[in-house]
Protein backbone atom coordinates (compact mmCIF):
# COMPACT_ATOMS: atom_id res chain seq x y z
CA UNK A 1 0.00 0.00 0.00
CA UNK A 2 1.57 3.76 -0.89
CA UNK A 3 2.66 5.75 1.68
CA UNK A 4 0.25 8.49 2.53
CA UNK A 5 1.75 12.04 1.64
CA UNK A 6 3.62 13.83 4.36
CA UNK A 7 1.00 16.57 4.35
CA UNK A 8 -1.84 14.27 5.18
CA UNK A 9 -0.21 12.20 7.77
CA UNK A 10 0.98 15.55 9.65
CA UNK A 11 -2.44 16.99 9.15
CA UNK A 12 -4.19 13.55 10.45
CA UNK A 13 -2.26 13.69 13.67
CA UNK A 14 -3.97 14.90 16.97
CA UNK A 15 -2.26 18.03 18.38
CA UNK A 16 -0.53 15.51 20.95
CA UNK A 17 1.09 13.65 18.36
CA UNK A 18 1.97 16.32 16.95
CA UNK A 19 3.86 18.05 19.41
CA UNK A 20 5.66 14.27 19.85
CA UNK A 21 6.52 14.67 16.38
CA UNK A 22 7.82 17.54 16.45
CA UNK A 23 10.05 16.80 19.40
CA UNK A 24 11.31 14.25 18.03
CA UNK A 25 11.86 15.65 14.45
CA UNK A 26 14.12 18.45 15.98
CA UNK A 27 16.34 16.06 18.09
CA UNK A 28 16.73 14.09 14.88
CA UNK A 29 17.17 17.17 12.95
CA UNK A 30 20.20 17.83 15.61
CA UNK A 31 21.68 14.49 15.57
CA UNK A 32 22.04 14.83 11.61
CA UNK A 33 23.39 18.52 11.98
CA UNK A 34 26.11 17.13 14.33
CA UNK A 35 26.49 14.24 11.43
CA UNK A 36 26.73 16.41 8.46
CA UNK A 37 29.82 18.72 10.09
CA UNK A 38 31.08 15.63 11.36
CA UNK A 39 31.10 14.20 7.38
CA UNK A 40 32.38 17.66 6.14
CA UNK A 41 34.97 18.06 8.58
CA UNK A 42 36.38 14.17 7.10
CA UNK A 43 36.24 15.41 3.71
CA UNK A 44 38.37 18.45 4.56
CA UNK A 45 41.21 16.21 5.92
CA UNK A 46 40.68 14.15 2.85
CA UNK A 47 41.06 16.60 0.41
CA UNK A 48 43.68 18.14 2.00
CA UNK A 49 45.81 14.98 2.26
CA UNK A 50 44.53 14.61 -1.62
CA UNK A 51 46.38 17.65 -2.64
CA UNK A 52 49.61 16.79 -0.33
CA UNK A 53 49.82 13.33 -2.69
CA UNK A 54 49.02 15.11 -5.94
CA UNK A 55 52.34 17.90 -5.16
CA UNK A 56 54.12 14.96 -4.23
CA UNK A 57 53.38 13.32 -7.58
CA UNK A 58 54.01 16.52 -9.67
CA UNK A 59 57.33 17.35 -7.57
CA UNK A 60 58.44 13.67 -8.36
CA UNK A 61 57.63 14.21 -12.04
CA UNK A 62 59.29 17.80 -12.45
CA UNK A 63 62.15 15.94 -11.23
CA UNK A 64 61.99 13.47 -13.68
CA UNK A 65 61.29 10.50 -10.99
CA UNK A 66 58.72 9.27 -12.84
CA UNK A 67 58.18 5.64 -11.28
CA UNK A 68 58.24 7.81 -7.67
CA UNK A 69 55.31 9.41 -8.94
CA UNK A 70 53.23 6.44 -10.21
CA UNK A 71 54.37 4.84 -6.79
CA UNK A 72 52.34 7.50 -5.13
CA UNK A 73 49.13 6.50 -7.54
CA UNK A 74 47.94 4.05 -5.44
CA UNK A 75 47.62 6.46 -2.09
CA UNK A 76 46.42 8.67 -3.90
CA UNK A 77 43.98 6.39 -5.44
CA UNK A 78 43.08 5.54 -1.86
CA UNK A 79 42.38 8.57 -0.99
CA UNK A 80 39.83 9.09 -3.94
CA UNK A 81 38.41 6.19 -2.55
CA UNK A 82 37.64 7.73 0.77
CA UNK A 83 36.17 10.84 -0.92
CA UNK A 84 33.57 9.19 -3.10
CA UNK A 85 32.66 7.15 -0.16
CA UNK A 86 32.19 10.16 2.27
CA UNK A 87 30.37 12.02 -0.65
CA UNK A 88 27.92 9.67 -0.44
CA UNK A 89 27.97 9.48 2.79
CA UNK A 90 27.21 12.56 3.34
CA UNK A 91 24.59 12.56 0.79
CA UNK A 92 22.37 10.20 2.95
CA UNK A 93 23.22 12.05 6.19
CA UNK A 94 21.84 14.95 4.53
CA UNK A 95 18.67 13.76 2.79
CA UNK A 96 17.95 12.45 6.66
CA UNK A 97 18.49 16.22 7.66
CA UNK A 98 16.50 17.52 4.90
CA UNK A 99 13.89 15.21 5.81
CA UNK A 100 13.62 16.12 9.14
CA UNK A 101 13.77 19.65 8.38
CA UNK A 102 10.99 19.12 5.79
CA UNK A 103 8.96 17.55 8.57
CA UNK A 104 9.06 20.39 10.89
CA UNK A 105 8.90 23.15 7.95
CA UNK A 106 5.52 21.41 7.01
CA UNK A 107 3.91 20.80 10.37
CA UNK A 108 4.47 24.62 10.92
CA UNK A 109 2.92 25.60 7.60
CA UNK A 110 -0.36 23.26 8.65
CA UNK A 111 -0.24 24.90 12.23
CA UNK A 112 -0.45 28.17 10.45
CA UNK A 113 -3.35 26.83 7.85
CA UNK A 114 -0.74 26.58 4.85
CA UNK A 115 -2.23 24.25 2.63
CA UNK A 116 0.26 21.87 0.74
CA UNK A 117 0.32 19.29 -2.06
CA UNK A 118 2.73 17.44 -3.96
CA UNK A 119 3.65 20.22 -6.18
CA UNK A 120 4.71 22.20 -3.25
CA UNK A 121 6.31 19.53 -1.40
CA UNK A 122 8.29 18.99 -4.34
CA UNK A 123 9.32 22.75 -5.06
CA UNK A 124 10.33 22.69 -1.10
CA UNK A 125 13.18 19.80 -2.16
CA UNK A 126 16.02 21.45 -2.60
CA UNK A 127 18.01 20.94 -6.63
CA UNK A 128 21.37 20.67 -5.18
CA UNK A 129 20.05 17.02 -3.64
CA UNK A 130 19.42 15.97 -6.63
CA UNK A 131 22.21 17.10 -8.62
CA UNK A 132 24.97 17.63 -6.40
CA UNK A 133 26.49 13.97 -6.77
CA UNK A 134 26.59 12.60 -10.22
CA UNK A 135 29.11 15.42 -11.67
CA UNK A 136 31.87 14.97 -9.42
CA UNK A 137 31.08 10.87 -8.82
CA UNK A 138 31.10 10.14 -12.92
CA UNK A 139 33.83 12.66 -13.29
CA UNK A 140 36.01 11.10 -11.27
CA UNK A 141 39.32 10.24 -12.80
CA UNK A 142 42.12 9.00 -10.39
CA UNK A 143 45.14 9.40 -13.16
CA UNK A 144 44.16 12.87 -14.77
CA UNK A 145 47.32 14.16 -13.19
CA UNK A 146 49.31 11.84 -15.25
CA UNK A 147 47.79 12.62 -18.30
CA UNK A 148 49.28 15.95 -17.78
CA UNK A 149 53.00 14.45 -18.44
CA UNK A 150 51.93 11.83 -20.70
CA UNK A 151 54.82 13.13 -22.89
CA UNK A 152 57.15 12.43 -20.51
CA UNK A 153 55.80 9.16 -18.61
CA UNK A 154 55.78 7.54 -22.41
CA UNK A 155 59.09 8.49 -23.08
CA UNK A 156 60.84 6.95 -20.08
CA UNK A 157 58.44 3.56 -20.31
CA UNK A 158 58.97 3.37 -24.42
CA UNK A 159 58.81 -0.53 -25.39
CA UNK A 160 62.41 -2.27 -25.50
CA UNK A 161 64.27 -1.69 -28.62
CA UNK A 162 62.89 1.92 -29.15
CA UNK A 163 64.14 3.89 -25.93
CA UNK A 164 67.91 2.74 -26.94
CA UNK B 1 14.40 3.48 -7.38
CA UNK B 2 16.22 1.03 -4.79
CA UNK B 3 19.47 1.40 -5.06
CA UNK B 4 21.32 -1.63 -5.17
CA UNK B 5 23.05 -1.21 -1.83
CA UNK B 6 19.82 -1.00 -0.24
CA UNK B 7 18.90 -4.84 -1.33
CA UNK B 8 22.16 -5.91 -0.06
CA UNK B 9 20.61 -8.44 2.87
CA UNK B 10 22.94 -7.66 5.34
CA UNK B 11 21.85 -4.47 5.27
CA UNK B 12 18.45 -5.27 5.89
CA UNK B 13 19.38 -7.69 8.96
CA UNK B 14 21.57 -4.90 10.25
CA UNK B 15 18.33 -2.43 10.31
CA UNK B 16 16.36 -4.84 12.51
CA UNK B 17 19.18 -6.43 14.62
CA UNK B 18 19.20 -2.85 17.08
CA UNK B 19 21.26 -4.38 19.74
CA UNK B 20 23.52 -5.92 17.80
CA UNK B 21 24.40 -2.75 15.48
CA UNK B 22 27.47 -1.56 17.83
CA UNK B 23 29.71 -5.07 17.60
CA UNK B 24 28.76 -5.24 13.78
CA UNK B 25 29.84 -1.97 13.29
CA UNK B 26 33.29 -2.75 15.29
CA UNK B 27 33.63 -5.69 13.18
CA UNK B 28 32.88 -3.48 9.99
CA UNK B 29 35.76 -1.06 10.90
CA UNK B 30 37.74 -3.47 11.63
CA UNK B 31 37.71 -5.42 8.47
CA UNK B 32 38.63 -1.52 6.76
CA UNK B 33 41.26 -1.12 9.03
CA UNK B 34 42.74 -4.24 7.98
CA UNK B 35 42.09 -3.88 4.15
CA UNK B 36 43.51 -0.11 4.69
CA UNK B 37 46.40 -0.90 6.12
CA UNK B 38 47.60 -3.87 3.36
CA UNK B 39 46.48 -1.19 0.30
CA UNK B 40 49.45 1.25 2.79
CA UNK B 41 51.71 -1.91 3.04
CA UNK B 42 51.19 -1.74 -0.90
CA UNK B 43 52.08 1.70 -1.55
CA UNK B 44 55.38 1.67 0.49
CA UNK B 45 55.96 -1.32 -0.93
CA UNK B 46 55.93 0.45 -4.41
CA UNK B 47 58.18 3.65 -3.17
CA UNK B 48 60.53 0.88 -2.60
CA UNK B 49 60.67 -0.50 -6.19
CA UNK B 50 60.08 3.04 -7.50
CA UNK B 51 63.50 3.99 -5.83
CA UNK B 52 65.02 0.77 -7.69
CA UNK B 53 63.85 2.41 -10.64
CA UNK B 54 65.25 5.80 -9.98
CA UNK B 55 68.82 3.83 -9.30
CA UNK B 56 68.73 1.86 -12.22
CA UNK B 57 68.04 5.18 -14.07
CA UNK B 58 71.11 7.32 -12.72
CA UNK B 59 73.41 4.54 -13.18
CA UNK B 60 72.31 4.34 -16.75
CA UNK B 61 70.64 1.07 -16.83
CA UNK B 62 67.84 1.73 -18.57
CA UNK B 63 67.23 -1.48 -19.89
CA UNK B 64 66.54 -2.95 -16.28
CA UNK B 65 64.77 0.40 -15.63
CA UNK B 66 62.52 -0.38 -17.96
CA UNK B 67 61.76 -3.90 -16.59
CA UNK B 68 61.77 -2.76 -12.84
CA UNK B 69 59.32 -0.01 -13.96
CA UNK B 70 56.71 -2.56 -15.40
CA UNK B 71 57.16 -4.73 -12.52
CA UNK B 72 55.90 -1.58 -10.71
CA UNK B 73 53.04 -1.02 -12.54
CA UNK B 74 52.02 -4.90 -12.28
CA UNK B 75 52.10 -3.97 -8.52
CA UNK B 76 50.20 -1.21 -8.87
CA UNK B 77 46.88 -3.28 -11.07
CA UNK B 78 47.84 -6.08 -8.05
CA UNK B 79 46.70 -3.86 -5.58
CA UNK B 80 43.23 -3.83 -7.52
CA UNK B 81 41.18 -6.70 -5.88
CA UNK B 82 41.64 -5.38 -2.34
CA UNK B 83 40.87 -1.80 -3.57
CA UNK B 84 37.72 -2.90 -4.56
CA UNK B 85 36.78 -4.82 -1.39
CA UNK B 86 37.75 -2.11 0.81
CA UNK B 87 35.23 0.39 -1.47
CA UNK B 88 32.74 -2.19 -0.57
CA UNK B 89 33.80 -2.31 2.79
CA UNK B 90 33.79 1.46 3.44
CA UNK B 91 30.26 2.17 1.90
CA UNK B 92 28.98 -0.80 4.18
CA UNK B 93 30.55 0.65 7.52
CA UNK B 94 29.54 4.29 6.90
CA UNK B 95 26.13 3.07 5.72
CA UNK B 96 26.07 1.35 9.00
CA UNK B 97 27.51 3.70 11.11
CA UNK B 98 24.54 6.29 9.41
CA UNK B 99 21.97 3.87 10.35
CA UNK B 100 22.87 3.53 13.84
CA UNK B 101 21.78 7.14 14.14
CA UNK B 102 18.61 7.77 16.38
CA UNK B 103 16.15 8.60 13.61
CA UNK B 104 17.82 7.56 10.90
CA UNK B 105 14.96 6.87 8.09
CA UNK B 106 15.92 5.07 4.53
CA UNK B 107 16.01 6.58 1.40
CA UNK B 108 13.50 3.72 0.14
CA UNK B 109 10.82 5.31 2.97
CA UNK B 110 11.26 8.75 2.50
CA UNK B 111 8.22 10.59 0.95
CA UNK B 112 7.94 10.74 -2.64
CA UNK B 113 9.17 14.34 -3.19
CA UNK B 114 12.45 13.04 -2.12
CA UNK B 115 12.78 10.12 -4.77
CA UNK B 116 15.30 11.18 -7.02
CA UNK B 117 18.04 12.20 -4.72
CA UNK B 118 21.56 11.48 -5.65
CA UNK B 119 23.51 9.45 -3.04
CA UNK B 120 26.61 9.27 -4.98
CA UNK B 121 27.73 5.68 -4.67
CA UNK B 122 25.00 4.62 -3.11
CA UNK B 123 22.91 5.22 -5.85
CA UNK B 124 24.48 3.22 -8.57
CA UNK B 125 21.61 0.92 -9.44
CA UNK B 126 23.53 -2.54 -9.62
CA UNK B 127 26.59 -3.30 -7.85
CA UNK B 128 28.58 -3.97 -11.49
CA UNK B 129 28.40 -0.07 -12.46
CA UNK B 130 30.36 0.44 -9.46
CA UNK B 131 32.98 -2.26 -10.35
CA UNK B 132 32.70 -0.41 -13.95
CA UNK B 133 33.70 3.01 -12.15
CA UNK B 134 36.68 1.76 -10.34
CA UNK B 135 37.77 -0.42 -13.42
CA UNK B 136 37.53 2.56 -15.41
CA UNK B 137 40.79 3.71 -12.82
CA UNK B 138 42.72 1.01 -13.12
CA UNK B 139 45.32 0.87 -15.50
CA UNK B 140 47.46 4.29 -14.43
CA UNK B 141 49.31 3.12 -17.60
CA UNK B 142 46.98 2.55 -19.96
CA UNK B 143 45.81 6.44 -19.23
CA UNK B 144 49.24 7.34 -20.64
CA UNK B 145 49.12 5.12 -23.83
CA UNK B 146 51.51 2.40 -22.62
CA UNK B 147 50.51 -1.75 -22.45
CA UNK B 148 52.07 -3.66 -20.03
CA UNK B 149 49.95 -6.79 -21.13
Amino acid sequence: MARKPLWQEIEEMSPRERVNSVKQHNQNLTRFMTATSESVDKLSVIRKAIKKSEKKIIDALERDKQAEAISEILRLRVLRVDEMVELSALSLIRSNRFYNKLVLDVTRGIEANVKYDAESIQSMVPEDLNQLLSNSVEATDFYDILSNYKGKIREFVQPEGDSE
Amino acid sequence: MIPWFYSIEGLRKFQKQKRKQEKKIHEQRDNVNQQRMILNEKADALKISAKEVSRRVNRGDKHRATEAMMSLAFDLQNAEPVLTNYVNNLLLLRVYEIMHLEGYVDPTTLPEAMADIDYGLYSLSTEDELRDLLRQATDPLAIIGIDVK
